[in-house]
């Protein structure tokens, strides 16, 4: 069964935080203590990107 | 209505006047006041720098925008300026005149992160929608004849008789006047001024208002009533009484009041008396009329309502009357509200004047340079109108002519459609009327017909205190020119009010537009005259305003309304829309006047020659909520009423921009339907745009035994199938300025190294959980670092139930320089119904699903079909809500033939019933006529021998549900002080077992159970008592022996009486500790307990 | 003594009613009844016939059996006879509109079709699975916009690509000797489900694992949309009814359930079927009569009782062994082979009993 292993395991290094902004939709790249602003329209709202990462559901 | 009314709110502003020491004569007024939408500085280098609401909602902000004023200033008599000034920055109404939404197109809204129809009128205080909720005032500028007998504790001679006249300003200030009756036969006026009462003699007031003689006073006065011999001797004794005060002319008079009021009204030193009265005049009497003469003119007209009051010749008028009642809107208090604060803000800029003038001596000259350094430090307009709409709580100075100072402003809560709609049809008639022990004011008065919603009205505490409106009624919210008004009257035959008395004033009715007495009409051509006004209302000729309420009050034999033609064009007045029978046109009509008019609700009712109005539909009495209450005309009517609050308690579709927003808890029904069967106004509502239900087969039948007592049956496979699956979404900021200790430096961030042993990877390296993370109570929830320790913390999620992360929001700050310090995280939580979750009908069927069934067990009808849900059919009998079974037949037949049935009340009648429509096409499509069928049991296959009534029924979730509710305890926290189990559900406490469940146990007998349940779960202990002086407190465990200390353990040290200094006689005993508390508590007071041990 | 045969074997029908519902098919209900149950008798009372077969549908008349059985087979068709669903559902990925549970809960109400006898049970603490007792599927879709639309359409169809995940879109990944077991492959058991929608950029990366169940356990593990029975119904006419009232009766009932016969013995002329009345302006002699042409159709609706006119005329009753099955299968396997199913899980059930019985014996001795 090819069950993935990727589980609980922390994901590869070096590992970039991607923001999608709440107005133009652009992705961001925000560091620790960057200032919270998109790079293109300035926007001051940023959600976090969904990555791969797998969780069980239970179909019911 | 804010762009005008806010210049106008400021102009009136009186200006701030004060002396300096240097003698300087200084006056701060306010010329003009603009806001400007919501913007983010320039400075932050944004593409757009508009604010739009959908980002104050999700950032947590709020949604306001810069007030500047045009400062006005002169100094001993120069004038300076206008300056603009900017004072703070205010909270600005959604999709109002100032906001970024105003008239953009739905697909534009949809971009800025709103609803497509979004709608507007509220407030975004801190991230939450808050609207300034509508109250109940008196009518302004209508004197109202009132008998309270609480105006005879008023001073001595008072009667219970006066008459009252809320005068609002065009500015929408108002001040209330009252016209007192006394004993004597003399009238006194009493009117407040920041919150004081002051009385003064009528006459008084009249002589100052005018300069004129006795005699013309007199003339005026007894106009119309020249007959009336004891009227005439008391307005001749309150003349005489002037002047045996030696007040005989109008200066003098002025100058009387003038020396009188000059402290309490607080003017500068340099207004002469004449000065102070005439500003009384101004801000004190009849504040609505700026003209002296139409004063004069108005105090004449209340002194001959109230002596005509008096004498019994008019009748009482009711002030909880809709009749006599306005709203008071929520621009219209905004504006007075942040008047008040720009008037503040002058005082303000005042005392730092003076200050400053203070600390540098005679020498201070005010100039530019001095005035904007004040500006700079005087305090901003911000942070008042922000707690004000944030709490709802007003701090003012004059009181605003309200009866509350709390509870102004509600939160619109977004649960479903219903709930946020009714918010905006709310009216409510004051939080002061609550706490009233009478119920008059509660009471639904006939007058309220068509305006405020008979259905719609909250069971318990607020009960007929908060009304709706009804879905037609309208409140005027314009202030419409009223200048033609008297000409087009005179042309129609009005004779202006001061000429020559040449007419015979008995046979007359005075003319009063928005209480300005304009004229008088003679009584042959009076009703005429109105007759044709109303014409040209509805057609809209000689410019008279549609929302024109012509009131024409005839004579009658026996006294009833004072007689006269009140015509009202002023705002805040409720209007609805009827047929005008005459030009078969719609006309808006009034409360004051629609009881006067003659209106019938289906044509068949219309007398000849008498009606003049029709109703343009029969429901429209209800409300937006009731008239979406399917064959509500079938049920009995207080179910209608649950309905309507059950509607509002419904799981539904909040919104659609939910990404947008950051609710605290919005709940989603996870596949809502289409009621098959619905009234015509669901779709004129477009209510499908957000549903709230789901169409269900149901089954009255008594099947199981678990269907007792409103309980409800849900068929598990429909559960598994998705049956009212729903999800609550919460949304938490978390904030890390509010978890540092430093108040002006960021010391902490979010962040979380990889190899931290607590997270085990299952947070992010920015210290937050990945979007989709299934989190369960203690799981690592986010984690920050101190910038300068180091240190990581690690936050568990706290809550009770698993939540998945649906969305993390990082937010910036205004100027879009600061760095991550506030995110919002959008949580998850499924909640699919459960056994005690709470289900309801359209038609007030509450129910609690008390088993899901198996469905191999549960009953199938001859197709083959197994119910959803199981309704016991002791739900009918006593609650008669016939309505549902209808529901039933109709849903059931528009799921067979394919279509939506309309279930607008009033469409069925007795040669037409519901049922026979409904029971034909059921015929047609092969069931029986009544709707039942036959059944099989499921669980030994027998036919059932009674028919089934089964159908489709609409069914909403309502948002009660056991996993908020649930209460366990075994063992858990104790109160410190008694020992006893805390309470509280957040605390893990328990269920108090009182003294009434102690009686039972005691009336059964169960001795066992009852010391189970008070001492041995409760509070038990070990106590000491000393069985020769009967005392607990005095036992003391010995000292321990000295030679083997170490090995001294409590249990072989010995218990001693300190008292007796026996050992012997200390026995243990166990006592509640409450018990000890309660023996240490009277020892305290000097008080010994001895207890009898035997 | 017919009056006895009657409340034996039928079942009467009142306006708002039945009467003689209960089972009464046991020995000493009646004297001079042998009801004692005996193989010979029951072998020659006892049939079935298939009325109707599709690959979805089957309807079927069991005769001669007692209720309890019937329902037996309706109850075991729901909720015992096992059936593959996607239970597990391992989301690598989901940016769709719709949540991750929910799609987990779609996804696992889709019939899948395979057959579960060639499949174990799969142990309770058991969270990976063997190629015995799982089926791994794979649902890997992501949206995108089509290059080649046309600037000013509207239509989603036409402006992405993959904007609508469906049925089509799983995979099956095969496991172990899968592969050569399932030469056709296995998929859902209807193309098109829609599952979910997507927009531009939006992906959905599922693999879920199809396990064995019973519909006891959730309902997406039943192999049937619905299976229930009905008695068979039975109209007697007690008097003839001729003409208006004939027509009348025919209202009354579904279509096809009462036909009307020309029964003056002289064929109309004008007229070239026989029911319908030449209507000769004078001289007519038709005489149409109400002839009960299929009482297996009708609903039950007793909507003949309502009316005064006819309400004596007919008697409507239901045959108390007859039943009607109707078997609806979700499409995993042929709804006949869920019948057979459905009688070897009784059979187990008898024969579990049976030996539970005998170990009691054992015991006492």
């Amino acid at each position: 069964m090819d069950t993935p292993k990727d589980k609980d395991q922390p994901p590869a290094k070096p590992q970039v935080m991607l923001y999608i902004c709440g107005e133009c939709h652009h992705e961001n790249e925000i560091k620790a203590r960057d200032p919270i602003r998109c790079r293109e329209c300035g926007y001051r709202i940023m959600y976090k990107k969904r990555t791969k990462r797998m969780v069980v559901f239970d179909g019911r | 209505m804010l762009r005008e009314g806010l210049t106008k709110a400021v102009q009136e502003i009186i200006p701030v006047e004060f002396g300096l020491p240097n003698g300087q004569r200084v006056s701060l007024s306010v010329k003009d006041a603009v806001i400007y939408p919501p913007a983010v500085p320039p400075s932050s280098n944004c593409v757009n720098l508009k604010v739009y609401p959908a980002e104050s909602r999700e950032r947590g902000t709020t949604y306001r925008g810069k007030l500047n004023v045009q400062l006005l200033w002169t100094v001993d008599g120069v004038k300076f300026g206008p300056e603009e000034r900017a004072i703070g920055v205010v909270p600005i109404m959604v999709k109002s005149a100032a906001c970024n939404l105003a008239g953009l197109s739905p697909l534009e809204l949809i971009k800025h992160g709103e609803e497509a129809e979004e709608m507007g009128g509220y407030f975004i205080v801190n991230g939450i929608e808050r609207i300034i909720r509508m109250l109940v005032m008196p009518r302004r500028n209508y004197p109202l004849a009132l008998a309270r007998p609480s105006w005879k504790n008023r001073g001595a001679l008072y009667t219970e008789f006066g008459v009252s006249l809320r005068s609002v300003n065009h500015d929408q200030t108002s001040s209330t006047i009252v016209l007192h009756y006394l004993n004597n036969g003399t009238c006194t006026l009493s009117f407040t001024y920041n919150k004081e009462q002051f009385f003064v003699p009528i006459i008084l007031i009249l002589k100052a208002l005018l300069d004129t003689t006795d005699e013309f006073i007199y003339r005026e006065l007894t106009r119309g009533r020249e007959t009336h011999t004891y009227y005439k001797g008391c307005i001749t004794n309150m003349l005489r009484q002037t002047h045996e005060e030696q007040l005989t002319r109008q200066s003098l008079i002025l100058r009387y009041i003038g020396s009188r009021f000059r402290i309490k009204l607080g003017r500068p030193s340099w207004y002469s008396d004449t000065h102070v009265a005439n500003f009384l005049l101004k801000h004190c009497v009849c504040v609505h009329l700026s003209e002296a003469v139409d004063k004069f003119n108005l105090l004449v007209h209340m002194t001959q309502k109230l002596f005509t009051f008096v004498a019994g010749e008019c009748t009482t008028e009711n002030p909880d009357n809709p009749m006599f009642q306005e709203a008071l809107l929520s621009g219209h208090l905004y504006q007075m509200v942040l008047k008040e604060k720009v008037e503040s803000w002058l005082f303000t800029l005042r005392t730092r004047i003076e200050l400053n003038a203070k600390n540098k001596g005679p020498e201070f000259i005010l100039d530019e340079a001095g005035i904007s350094s004040a500006c700079r430090h005087s305090m901003d307009v911000t942070k008042s109108m922000e707690y004000f709409l944030a709490t709802g709580n007003l701090v003012s100075r004059t009181g605003l002519g309200l009866m509350q100072v709390a509870g102004l402003t509600v939160v619109a809560d977004k649960l479903n459609f219903f709930r946020y709609v009714s918010h905006f049809r709310c009216i409510h008639r004051g939080a002061f009327f609550a706490q009233m022990r009478t119920t008059a004011v509660r009471k639904l008065l006939p007058e309220a017909w068509g305006f405020l919603c008979p259905v719609h009205t909250p069971d318990g505490a607020p009960c007929g205190l908060m009304n709706h409106l009804s879905a037609s009624c309208q409140i005027v919210n314009v202030t419409y020119e009223t200048s033609h008004m008297t000409r087009l009257l005179c042309v129609m035959g009005m004779v202006e009010y001061n000429a020559p008395p040449h007419h015979d004033p008995q046979g007359s009715y005075p003319v009063c537009l928005d209480g300005r007495l304009i004229g008088w009409l003679h009584s042959t051509i009076a009703k005429d005259v109105a007759e044709r006004l109303r014409i040209l209302k509805v057609k809209g000729l000689e410019r008279v305003s549609m929302m024109l309420e012509i009131c024409f009050v005839g004579r009658t034999q026996f006294g009833s309304q004072y007689p006269g033609l009140y015509l009202f064009l002023a705002p805040a007045r409720l209007m609805r829309p009827v047929r005008n029978l005459a030009t078969s046109s719609v006309e808006m009509i009034g409360t004051f006047e629609q009881c006067y008019l003659n209106i019938c609700v289906t044509p068949s009712e219309a007398h000849q020659g008498e009606t003049t109005h029709e109703e343009l539909s029969e429901f429209s009495m209800l409300s937006t909520i009731a008239s979406l209450t399917p064959f509500s005309d079938f049920n009995q009517s207080p179910r209608n009423m649950y309905q309507c609050q059950m509607g509002k308690q419904t799981m539904g579709t909040p919104l659609h921009a939910l990404g947008h927003r950051s609710d605290n808890k919005l709940y989603k029904l996870q596949t809502p339907q289409s009621p098959l069967v619905r009234p015509a106004v669901y779709d004129f509502y477009h209510m499908d745009e957000y549903p709230l239900g789901t169409n269900a087969v149901v089954a009255v039948i008594s099947y199981t035994g678990y269907d007792m007592e409103d309980a409800m049956i849900l068929n598990k496979s429909s559960f598994e199938r998705g049956f009212a699956y729903g999800t609550i979404y919460k949304s938490e900021f978390i904030n890390l300025k509010d978890k540092s200790q430093e108040k002006y430096r960021i010391s902490l961030k979010f962040g979380c190294p990889p190899d931290n042993k607590r997270t085990l990877g299952r947070l992010d390296p920015d210290g937050l959980p990945p979007v989709g993370t299934y989190l369960t109570t203690g799981d690592p929830y986010y984690s920050y670092v101190n910038i300068q320790t180091g240190e990581v913390r690690v936050e568990n999620y706290k809550g009770a139930e698993p939540a998945y992360v649906e969305m993390v929001k990082i937010l910036g700050a205004d100027n879009g320089a600061e760095q991550l310090q506030k995110v919002c995280i959008l949580l998850r939580i499924e909640r699919n119904p459960v056994i005690g979750d709470k289900f309801s009908s359209r038609h007030g069927q509450k129910g609690i699903c008390s088993q899901k069934w198996p469905v191999e067990d549960m009953p199938f009808t001859e197709s083959g079909m197994q119910p959803d849900i199981i309704f016991n059919p002791h739900g009918f009998p006593s609650r008669m809500t016939i309505g549902m079974m209808i529901e039933s037949m109709a849903g059931k037949s528009s799921a067979m033939h394919g279509l939506c049935h309309d279930a607008t009340p009033f469409t069925f009648s007795e040669d037409q019933p519901a049922i026979d429509y409904f029971g034909n096409l059921l015929t047609a499509a092969g069931y029986n006529y009544y709707g039942t069928e036959r059944m099989y049991s499921g669980v030994d296959g027998r036919e059932l021998e009674a028919d089934i009534f089964v159908g489709v029924v609409y069914y909403q979730r309502l948002r009660h549900m056991v996993s908020d509710k649930f209460q366990v305890r075994a063992t858990g926290p104790i109160d410190s002080l008694t020992h006893q189990p805390v309470k509280g559900r957040k605390r893990a406490g328990g269920v108090r077992f009182g003294e009434m469940e102690r009686d039972a146990l005691i009336a059964h007998g169960t001795a066992f159970l009852l010391q189970d349940r008070l001492l041995n779960c409760s509070d038990k202990c070990l106590g000491h008592v000393c069985s020769n002086c009967g005392s607990i407190l005095s036992p003391l465990m010995g000292k321990p022996v000295m030679s083997n200390a170490a090995s001294s353990f409590e249990a072989t040290r010995a218990w001693m009486c300190s008292v007796c200094q026996l050992e012997n006689t200390v026995e243990a005993i166990s006592i509640p500790y409450v018990f000890r508390y309660l023996v240490a508590e009277l020892a305290a007071m000097n008080i010994k307990v001895t207890l009898d041990v035997k | 003594m017919a009056n006895i045969e009657e409340i034996r074997t039928r079942v009467r029908l009142g306006e708002f009613e039945v009467t003689n519902g209960h089972t009464t098919d046991f020995p000493g209900s009646y004297s001079g009844y042998d009801d004692a149950w005996n193989q010979v008798k029951f072998e020659k009372k006892f049939h079935i016939d298939v009325i109707r077969l599709t690959d979805r549908d089957l309807e079927f008349d069991m005769v001669g059996i007692d209720c309890a059985i019937a329902n037996a087979f309706r109850r075991i068709l729901l909720s015992e006879v096992p059936t593959m669903a996607v239970d597990k559902v391992f989301i690598y990925n989901n940016t769709s509109i719709i949540q991750d549970e929910v799609l987990a809960h779609r996804l696992g109400l889709i019939p899948i079709k395979v057959d579960p006898r060639l499949f174990e049970y799969r142990t309770a603490d058991d969270t990976e699975g063997t190629p015995e007792d799982t089926v791994v599927l794979e649902l890997k879709v992501r949206c995108k916009k089509n290059p080649n639309a046309t600037k000013d359409t509207t239509d989603p169809d036409v402006l992405y690509v993959n904007h609508k995940v469906t049925t089509n879109n799983i995979k099956w990944l095969s496991q172990g000797n899968q592969a050569a077991l399932f030469k056709d492959g296995i998929h859902p058991a209807d193309e098109d489900v829609l599952i979910a929608k997507l927009r531009p950029g939006q992906e959905i990366d599922i693999k879920m694992h199809c396990v064995k169940g019973i519909g006891k356990d959730h309902a997406k593990f039943s192999p049937v949309a619905t299976a229930s029975y009905r008695l068979l119904p039975e109209i007697t006419l007690t008097q003839p009814v001729e003409g208006a009232l004939a027509e009348q009766l025919k209202q009354c009932f579904a279509p096809g359930v009462i036909e009307i016969d020309n029964i003056d013995g002289v064929l109309c002329v004008v007229s070239v079927d026989s029911a319908v009345c030449c209507r000769c302006a004078v001289g007519c002699v038709c005489v149409l009569r109400a002839r009960v042409a299929a009482a297996r159709k009708d609903t039950c609706s007793r909507e003949v009782l309502r009316h005064d006119t006819i309400k004596d005329c007919v008697k409507l009753t239901r045959v108390r062994d007859h039943f009607i099955f109707s078997v609806e299968s979700t499409g995993a396997l042929p709804p006949d082979v869920l019948v057979t199913e459905a009688i070897k899980v009784l059979q187990a059930k008898c024969r579990r009993v049976l030996q539970e019985l005998e170990d009691v014996d054992s015991d006492d001795q």
